[in-house]
Protein backbone atom coordinates (compact mmCIF):
# COMPACT_ATOMS: atom_id res chain seq x y z
CA UNK A 1 0.00 0.00 0.00
CA UNK A 2 2.37 2.43 1.52
CA UNK A 3 4.37 3.72 -2.08
CA UNK A 4 8.04 4.16 -1.73
CA UNK A 5 8.54 7.74 -1.13
CA UNK A 6 10.98 9.67 -3.44
CA UNK A 7 14.41 10.99 -1.86
CA UNK A 8 14.44 15.15 -2.78
CA UNK A 9 17.35 17.46 -2.68
CA UNK A 10 15.58 20.84 -0.67
CA UNK A 11 16.69 24.17 0.79
CA UNK A 12 14.88 25.70 3.92
CA UNK A 13 13.93 29.36 3.20
CA UNK A 14 11.60 29.85 6.38
CA UNK A 15 10.54 28.28 9.01
CA UNK A 16 7.49 29.18 11.54
CA UNK A 17 6.57 27.48 14.75
CA UNK A 18 3.02 25.63 14.03
CA UNK A 19 0.77 24.45 17.66
CA UNK A 20 2.84 22.89 20.17
CA UNK A 21 5.66 20.52 19.03
CA UNK A 22 4.87 21.57 15.28
CA UNK A 23 7.06 23.52 12.40
CA UNK A 24 5.72 24.34 9.25
CA UNK A 25 8.69 24.64 6.83
CA UNK A 26 9.15 26.52 3.64
CA UNK A 27 10.96 24.12 1.67
CA UNK A 28 12.55 24.93 -1.66
CA UNK A 29 12.28 21.50 -3.44
CA UNK A 30 14.44 20.59 -6.23
CA UNK A 31 12.00 19.36 -9.50
CA UNK A 32 9.39 21.37 -7.78
CA UNK A 33 9.55 24.95 -6.22
CA UNK A 34 8.37 26.19 -3.07
CA UNK A 35 6.81 23.66 -0.64
CA UNK A 36 5.17 24.22 2.68
CA UNK A 37 5.95 21.01 4.78
CA UNK A 38 4.66 20.15 8.72
CA UNK A 39 7.60 18.88 10.87
CA UNK A 40 7.82 17.76 14.51
CA UNK A 41 9.72 19.99 16.01
CA UNK A 42 13.50 18.25 17.04
CA UNK A 43 13.08 19.00 20.63
CA UNK A 44 16.09 19.32 22.92
CA UNK A 45 16.74 15.57 23.42
CA UNK A 46 17.39 16.02 19.27
CA UNK A 47 19.61 18.54 18.51
CA UNK A 48 20.85 17.34 15.62
CA UNK A 49 17.63 17.47 13.92
CA UNK A 50 17.45 20.68 14.96
CA UNK A 51 20.86 22.00 13.64
CA UNK A 52 19.57 20.54 10.06
CA UNK A 53 16.19 22.33 10.12
CA UNK A 54 18.21 25.49 9.81
CA UNK A 55 18.06 27.34 6.09
CA UNK A 56 20.97 27.30 3.74
CA UNK A 57 21.94 23.46 4.25
CA UNK A 58 22.00 21.29 1.22
CA UNK A 59 19.53 19.07 2.54
CA UNK A 60 17.42 15.76 1.17
CA UNK A 61 14.36 15.01 2.53
CA UNK A 62 11.63 12.88 1.85
CA UNK A 63 8.21 13.89 2.76
CA UNK A 64 4.43 12.88 2.45
CA UNK A 65 2.05 14.17 -0.34
CA UNK A 66 -1.20 15.72 1.37
CA UNK A 67 -4.38 17.46 0.18
CA UNK A 68 -3.37 20.27 2.20
CA UNK A 69 0.25 20.84 4.10
CA UNK A 70 2.76 18.15 3.39
CA UNK A 71 4.64 16.02 6.13
CA UNK A 72 7.95 15.29 6.63
CA UNK A 73 9.14 11.92 6.73
CA UNK A 74 12.92 12.30 6.82
CA UNK A 75 15.52 14.89 6.85
CA UNK A 76 19.73 14.35 6.50
CA UNK A 77 22.59 16.28 4.85
CA UNK A 78 23.09 16.43 1.38
CA UNK A 79 26.06 13.65 1.39
CA UNK A 80 26.90 14.68 -2.52
CA UNK A 81 27.10 18.43 -1.89
CA UNK A 82 29.44 20.59 0.54
CA UNK A 83 27.67 21.94 3.76
CA UNK A 84 26.87 25.52 3.31
CA UNK A 85 27.82 28.00 6.41
CA UNK A 86 27.03 31.63 5.30
CA UNK A 87 29.08 33.87 7.35
CA UNK A 88 28.34 37.78 7.45
CA UNK A 89 27.66 39.78 4.67
CA UNK A 90 27.23 36.31 3.03
CA UNK A 91 24.64 35.34 5.36
CA UNK A 92 22.71 38.97 5.06
CA UNK A 93 23.02 38.45 0.92
CA UNK A 94 21.20 34.54 2.05
CA UNK A 95 18.71 36.04 3.49
CA UNK A 96 18.41 38.26 0.65
CA UNK A 97 17.75 35.88 -1.20
CA UNK A 98 15.45 33.67 0.43
CA UNK A 99 13.40 36.94 0.62
CA UNK A 100 13.00 38.05 -2.51
CA UNK A 101 12.24 34.29 -3.72
CA UNK A 102 9.12 34.52 -0.95
CA UNK A 103 8.10 37.28 -2.23
CA UNK A 104 8.23 36.48 -5.99
CA UNK A 105 7.70 32.70 -6.06
CA UNK A 106 4.15 31.15 -5.20
CA UNK A 107 3.90 28.67 -2.70
CA UNK A 108 3.04 25.09 -3.95
CA UNK A 109 3.22 26.43 -7.57
CA UNK A 110 5.37 24.56 -9.94
CA UNK A 111 9.19 25.80 -10.40
CA UNK A 112 11.40 23.36 -12.03
CA UNK A 113 14.01 25.69 -12.74
CA UNK A 114 14.21 27.29 -9.48
CA UNK A 115 16.48 24.95 -7.30
CA UNK A 116 19.14 24.81 -9.39
CA UNK A 117 19.37 28.29 -10.21
CA UNK A 118 19.20 29.02 -5.91
CA UNK A 119 21.33 26.45 -5.50
CA UNK A 120 23.91 28.14 -8.01
CA UNK A 121 23.87 31.28 -6.16
CA UNK A 122 23.78 29.62 -2.05
CA UNK A 123 26.85 27.88 -3.45
CA UNK A 124 28.84 30.89 -4.66
CA UNK A 125 27.95 32.87 -1.42
CA UNK A 126 29.74 30.38 0.49
CA UNK A 127 32.52 30.14 -1.51
CA UNK A 128 32.95 33.99 -0.57
CA UNK A 129 32.37 33.49 2.64
CA UNK A 130 35.15 30.82 2.81
CA UNK A 131 37.33 32.72 0.76
CA UNK A 132 36.62 36.26 2.32
CA UNK A 133 37.03 37.21 -0.99
CA UNK A 134 36.31 41.12 -1.41
CA UNK A 135 34.68 41.62 2.07
CA UNK A 136 35.91 45.10 1.25
CA UNK A 137 34.45 46.13 -2.05
CA UNK A 138 31.81 42.98 -1.56
CA UNK A 139 31.69 43.12 -5.61
CA UNK A 140 31.78 39.54 -6.18
CA UNK A 141 28.65 38.97 -3.69
CA UNK A 142 26.95 41.49 -5.52
CA UNK A 143 27.65 39.99 -8.78
CA UNK A 144 25.76 36.97 -7.20
CA UNK A 145 22.93 38.54 -6.44
CA UNK A 146 22.41 40.29 -9.25
CA UNK A 147 22.51 37.40 -11.88
CA UNK A 148 20.05 35.66 -8.88
CA UNK A 149 17.83 38.75 -9.53
CA UNK A 150 17.76 38.48 -13.22
CA UNK A 151 17.74 34.91 -13.60
CA UNK A 152 14.18 34.34 -11.11
CA UNK A 153 13.14 37.56 -13.48
CA UNK A 154 13.21 35.64 -16.27
CA UNK A 155 12.45 32.68 -15.14
CA UNK A 156 8.93 34.17 -14.02
CA UNK A 157 8.66 35.45 -17.67
CA UNK A 158 9.59 38.98 -16.92
CA UNK A 159 12.80 39.26 -19.07
CA UNK A 160 14.96 42.21 -19.82
CA UNK A 161 16.34 43.10 -23.38
CA UNK A 162 19.98 44.63 -23.43
CA UNK A 163 20.50 44.14 -27.30
CA UNK A 164 17.94 46.18 -29.23
CA UNK A 165 15.46 49.15 -29.08
CA UNK A 166 11.80 48.18 -27.95
CA UNK A 167 10.19 50.23 -29.89
CA UNK A 168 12.07 50.39 -32.97
CA UNK A 169 13.59 47.04 -32.59
CA UNK A 170 17.01 48.18 -34.21
CA UNK A 171 20.29 47.21 -32.01
CA UNK A 172 21.40 49.37 -29.02
CA UNK A 173 24.09 51.91 -30.17
CA UNK A 174 27.27 52.51 -28.11
CA UNK A 175 27.19 55.73 -28.41
CA UNK A 176 23.05 56.86 -28.49
CA UNK A 177 21.40 57.35 -25.02
CA UNK A 178 18.26 54.55 -23.83
CA UNK A 179 16.10 54.56 -20.72
CA UNK A 180 14.62 51.61 -19.37
CA UNK A 181 10.80 50.92 -20.69
CA UNK A 182 8.10 48.94 -18.25
CA UNK A 183 10.90 47.20 -16.82
CA UNK A 184 11.43 44.91 -19.94
CA UNK A 185 13.89 46.87 -21.86
CA UNK A 186 15.23 50.14 -23.07
CA UNK A 187 14.15 52.63 -25.65
CA UNK A 188 16.09 55.54 -27.63
CA UNK A 189 15.70 58.48 -25.14
CA UNK A 190 16.15 62.59 -26.00
CA UNK A 191 16.80 63.52 -22.47
CA UNK A 192 20.88 62.56 -22.54
CA UNK A 193 20.49 63.46 -18.89
CA UNK A 194 18.20 60.57 -17.15
CA UNK A 195 18.84 58.39 -19.35
CA UNK A 196 22.11 55.88 -19.90
CA UNK A 197 24.65 55.60 -22.68
CA UNK A 198 24.15 52.50 -24.95
CA UNK A 199 27.83 51.33 -24.54
CA UNK A 200 26.60 51.04 -20.59
CA UNK A 201 24.40 48.69 -21.29
CA UNK A 202 26.64 46.37 -23.38
CA UNK A 203 27.76 42.83 -22.06
CA UNK A 204 25.27 43.28 -18.60
CA UNK A 205 23.18 40.37 -20.57
CA UNK A 206 26.01 38.44 -20.82
CA UNK A 207 27.31 38.51 -17.59
CA UNK A 208 23.90 38.27 -15.84
CA UNK A 209 23.35 34.65 -18.36
CA UNK A 210 26.88 33.26 -17.93
CA UNK A 211 27.92 31.14 -14.73
CA UNK A 212 31.64 31.70 -15.70
CA UNK A 213 31.81 35.72 -15.81
CA UNK A 214 30.91 36.42 -11.86
CA UNK A 215 34.03 38.68 -11.74
CA UNK A 216 34.37 40.04 -15.00
CA UNK A 217 31.88 43.34 -15.02
CA UNK A 218 33.30 46.34 -14.08
CA UNK A 219 32.32 48.09 -10.80
CA UNK A 220 30.10 50.73 -12.86
CA UNK A 221 28.32 48.66 -14.89
CA UNK A 222 27.61 46.43 -11.51
CA UNK A 223 26.23 49.28 -10.17
CA UNK A 224 24.46 50.08 -13.44
CA UNK A 225 22.95 46.82 -12.98
CA UNK A 226 21.78 46.87 -9.86
CA UNK A 227 19.77 50.05 -10.54
CA UNK A 228 18.07 48.49 -13.50
CA UNK A 229 17.29 45.33 -11.69
CA UNK A 230 16.18 46.96 -8.64
CA UNK A 231 13.83 49.30 -10.80
CA UNK A 232 12.38 45.89 -12.46
CA UNK A 233 12.06 43.95 -8.72
CA UNK A 234 10.07 47.06 -7.46
CA UNK A 235 7.43 46.66 -10.19
CA UNK A 236 6.68 42.86 -9.59
CA UNK A 237 7.93 43.77 -5.84
CA UNK A 238 5.31 46.41 -5.00
CA UNK A 239 5.55 48.80 -2.45
CA UNK A 240 6.21 47.18 0.35
CA UNK A 241 10.38 47.36 0.90
CA UNK A 242 12.36 44.39 1.06
CA UNK A 243 13.53 44.17 4.99
CA UNK A 244 16.20 42.07 4.28
CA UNK A 245 18.14 45.73 2.71
CA UNK A 246 17.86 47.02 6.26
CA UNK A 247 20.86 44.31 6.80
CA UNK A 248 23.44 45.86 5.21
CA UNK A 249 24.81 48.69 7.18
CA UNK A 250 26.06 52.05 5.63
CA UNK B 1 -26.71 30.60 21.53
CA UNK B 2 -24.16 32.91 23.44
CA UNK B 3 -21.16 31.56 24.77
CA UNK B 4 -21.36 31.31 28.80
CA UNK B 5 -18.99 32.83 31.22
CA UNK B 6 -17.21 29.24 31.89
CA UNK B 7 -16.81 28.69 28.67
CA UNK B 8 -15.70 32.09 28.39
CA UNK B 9 -12.83 31.45 30.86
CA UNK B 10 -11.95 28.30 29.52
CA UNK B 11 -11.18 29.81 26.14
CA UNK B 12 -9.17 32.35 27.29
CA UNK B 13 -7.35 30.45 29.26
CA UNK B 14 -5.63 28.75 26.54
CA UNK B 15 -3.87 32.36 25.15
CA UNK B 16 -1.05 30.28 27.62
CA UNK B 17 1.70 28.46 26.10
CA UNK B 18 1.03 25.07 26.71
CA UNK B 19 -2.51 24.96 27.15
CA UNK B 20 -4.92 22.99 25.09
CA UNK B 21 -9.17 23.34 25.59
CA UNK B 22 -8.53 20.30 28.44
CA UNK B 23 -5.87 22.07 30.30
CA UNK B 24 -7.77 25.36 30.18
CA UNK B 25 -10.87 22.87 31.56
CA UNK B 26 -9.17 21.65 34.76
CA UNK B 27 -7.50 25.01 35.27
CA UNK B 28 -11.04 26.52 35.33
CA UNK B 29 -12.68 24.01 37.31
CA UNK B 30 -9.65 24.44 39.92
CA UNK B 31 -9.95 27.99 40.36
CA UNK B 32 -13.83 27.52 40.65
CA UNK B 33 -13.57 24.27 43.16
CA UNK B 34 -11.51 25.55 45.42
CA UNK B 35 -9.31 28.45 44.54
CA UNK B 36 -11.71 31.07 44.47
CA UNK B 37 -9.89 33.71 46.27
CA UNK B 38 -6.44 33.01 44.29
CA UNK B 39 -8.35 33.10 40.89
CA UNK B 40 -9.27 36.74 41.95
CA UNK B 41 -5.83 38.17 43.01
CA UNK B 42 -4.76 36.82 40.04
CA UNK B 43 -7.06 38.30 37.79
CA UNK B 44 -6.26 41.72 39.72
CA UNK B 45 -2.15 41.04 39.14
CA UNK B 46 -2.83 39.69 35.99
CA UNK B 47 -4.51 43.34 35.20
CA UNK B 48 -1.75 45.60 36.74
CA UNK B 49 1.09 43.63 35.37
CA UNK B 50 -0.38 44.04 31.67
CA UNK B 51 -1.35 47.50 32.20
CA UNK B 52 1.66 48.31 33.60
CA UNK B 53 4.65 46.54 32.97
CA UNK B 54 6.72 47.97 30.09
CA UNK B 55 10.79 47.99 29.06
CA UNK B 56 13.01 49.06 30.64
CA UNK B 57 14.49 52.16 28.85
CA UNK B 58 18.37 50.97 28.83
CA UNK B 59 18.26 47.41 28.72
CA UNK B 60 14.24 46.48 27.29
CA UNK B 61 13.87 43.80 29.84
CA UNK B 62 10.46 43.64 31.47
CA UNK B 63 9.60 46.31 34.11
CA UNK B 64 7.35 48.60 35.69
CA UNK B 65 9.78 51.12 36.08
CA UNK B 66 11.85 53.42 34.30
CA UNK B 67 14.83 51.65 34.70
CA UNK B 68 14.93 47.85 35.86
CA UNK B 69 16.68 46.86 39.11
CA UNK B 70 19.95 45.78 37.15
CA UNK B 71 20.64 49.42 35.61
CA UNK B 72 19.63 51.17 38.44
CA UNK B 73 22.45 49.09 40.72
CA UNK B 74 25.86 51.61 39.78
CA UNK B 75 27.92 48.16 40.66
CA UNK B 76 26.97 46.44 38.00
CA UNK B 77 28.09 49.36 35.33
CA UNK B 78 31.79 49.00 36.91
CA UNK B 79 33.46 46.63 34.65
CA UNK B 80 32.00 47.86 31.26
CA UNK B 81 30.34 44.76 30.02
CA UNK B 82 26.94 43.85 28.23
CA UNK B 83 25.85 41.06 27.40
CA UNK B 84 23.16 40.93 24.63
CA UNK B 85 20.29 38.24 24.91
CA UNK B 86 17.35 36.41 22.31
CA UNK B 87 14.62 36.85 25.27
CA UNK B 88 13.90 38.13 28.85
CA UNK B 89 13.94 34.43 29.50
CA UNK B 90 17.69 34.14 28.62
CA UNK B 91 18.30 37.12 30.67
CA UNK B 92 16.78 35.12 33.52
CA UNK B 93 18.89 32.15 32.62
CA UNK B 94 22.37 34.17 32.68
CA UNK B 95 21.32 35.82 35.98
CA UNK B 96 20.68 32.38 37.95
CA UNK B 97 23.60 31.20 36.88
CA UNK B 98 25.44 34.13 38.54
CA UNK B 99 28.39 34.07 36.99
CA UNK B 100 28.01 37.45 35.30
CA UNK B 101 27.69 41.01 37.17
CA UNK B 102 27.42 43.87 34.03
CA UNK B 103 24.54 44.69 32.64
CA UNK B 104 22.19 43.57 29.59
CA UNK B 105 20.24 44.34 26.38
CA UNK B 106 17.22 42.34 25.65
CA UNK B 107 16.26 42.48 21.89
CA UNK B 108 13.34 40.35 22.06
CA UNK B 109 14.34 38.25 19.38
CA UNK B 110 16.40 38.08 16.02
CA UNK B 111 17.07 39.77 12.82
CA UNK B 112 14.69 37.30 10.18
CA UNK B 113 13.92 39.90 7.41
CA UNK B 114 11.11 37.14 5.81
CA UNK B 115 8.73 37.84 9.61
CA UNK B 116 9.59 41.58 9.00
CA UNK B 117 12.29 41.64 12.06
CA UNK B 118 15.01 44.15 10.72
CA UNK B 119 17.38 46.20 12.79
CA UNK B 120 15.15 48.93 14.41
CA UNK B 121 12.43 45.79 15.30
CA UNK B 122 15.05 44.25 17.98
CA UNK B 123 16.45 47.94 19.27
CA UNK B 124 19.79 47.93 17.30
CA UNK B 125 19.29 51.47 16.96
CA UNK B 126 19.26 51.99 20.09
CA UNK B 127 22.13 49.78 21.19
CA UNK B 128 24.16 51.35 19.04
CA UNK B 129 23.86 54.46 20.67
CA UNK B 130 24.50 53.08 23.78
CA UNK B 131 27.51 52.03 22.48
CA UNK B 132 28.66 55.31 20.81
CA UNK B 133 27.83 56.44 24.51
CA UNK B 134 30.71 54.82 25.44
CA UNK B 135 30.33 53.30 28.93
CA UNK B 136 30.67 50.01 27.06
CA UNK B 137 34.09 48.11 27.21
CA UNK B 138 32.83 44.61 26.13
CA UNK B 139 29.97 43.12 24.48
CA UNK B 140 28.94 39.42 25.35
CA UNK B 141 26.47 38.15 22.92
CA UNK B 142 24.52 35.42 24.04
CA UNK B 143 22.52 34.69 21.44
CA UNK B 144 20.89 31.34 20.82
CA UNK B 145 23.07 29.03 17.65
CA UNK B 146 20.29 30.00 14.86
CA UNK B 147 20.86 30.97 11.44
CA UNK B 148 19.36 34.22 12.59
CA UNK B 149 21.05 34.42 15.63
CA UNK B 150 24.25 34.36 13.58
CA UNK B 151 22.90 37.14 11.35
CA UNK B 152 22.23 38.96 14.33
CA UNK B 153 25.75 38.40 15.84
CA UNK B 154 26.99 39.78 12.54
CA UNK B 155 25.23 43.19 13.09
CA UNK B 156 26.25 43.37 16.54
CA UNK B 157 29.47 42.93 15.91
CA UNK B 158 29.87 45.03 12.76
CA UNK B 159 28.39 48.06 15.30
CA UNK B 160 31.00 46.93 17.62
CA UNK B 161 33.41 47.12 15.43
CA UNK B 162 33.05 50.67 13.78
CA UNK B 163 33.11 51.78 17.84
CA UNK B 164 36.65 49.85 18.86
CA UNK B 165 34.70 48.09 21.40
CA UNK B 166 35.48 44.00 22.04
CA UNK B 167 32.77 41.64 21.68
CA UNK B 168 33.08 37.69 22.36
CA UNK B 169 30.33 34.83 22.28
CA UNK B 170 29.18 32.82 24.37
CA UNK B 171 30.23 29.03 23.54
CA UNK B 172 27.76 27.19 22.82
CA UNK B 173 28.89 23.35 23.24
CA UNK B 174 28.30 19.99 24.66
CA UNK B 175 25.15 19.99 27.09
CA UNK B 176 25.80 18.84 30.23
CA UNK B 177 24.85 14.90 30.57
CA UNK B 178 24.95 15.00 26.56
CA UNK B 179 26.95 12.40 24.66
CA UNK B 180 29.17 13.58 22.11
CA UNK B 181 27.81 11.09 19.62
CA UNK B 182 24.35 12.30 19.91
CA UNK B 183 25.52 15.97 19.10
CA UNK B 184 25.08 17.27 15.54
CA UNK B 185 28.38 18.25 13.94
CA UNK B 186 28.17 22.31 14.41
CA UNK B 187 27.36 22.12 17.70
CA UNK B 188 30.72 20.33 17.90
CA UNK B 189 32.26 22.90 15.99
CA UNK B 190 31.14 25.34 18.22
CA UNK B 191 32.01 23.48 21.09
CA UNK B 192 35.89 23.05 19.70
CA UNK B 193 35.87 26.67 18.52
CA UNK B 194 34.76 27.69 22.10
CA UNK B 195 37.58 25.41 23.73
CA UNK B 196 39.58 26.52 27.04
CA UNK B 197 42.96 25.05 28.86
CA UNK B 198 42.04 22.61 30.87
ZN1 LIG C 1 17.38 47.69 32.53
Amino acid sequence: MLAELESKQAFILHTRAFKENQLIIEFLVEGEGRLSIIASKGGKKNSARTALLQPFRPLIIKYKVGRGLHSLKSVELNPESADIRLKSKSLFCGFYLNEVLCRLCKSDAQYDELFPLYDYAISHLQHSSEREIDTQSGMYLEAILRQFEYRLLVMLGYGISFDYDLHSEADIKADKYYELLAGSGFVFSNTPQRAIIGSDLMGIDSFLNTDLEIEKLSAHKLKLAKLILRACLHRHLGDKPLKSRELFRK
Amino acid sequence: MSQSLLENLIEQLQCLPGVGPKTAQRMAFHLLQRKRQAGKELSVVLNEAMDNIGQCSECRNYTELELCGICQNAKRAIDGTLCIVESASDLAAVEQSAQFSGRYFVLHGCLSPIDGVGPSEIGLFQLEQMLENGHVSEVILALNPSVEGEATSHYIADICKSHNISITRIAHGIPVGGELEMVDSSTITHALMGRKQF
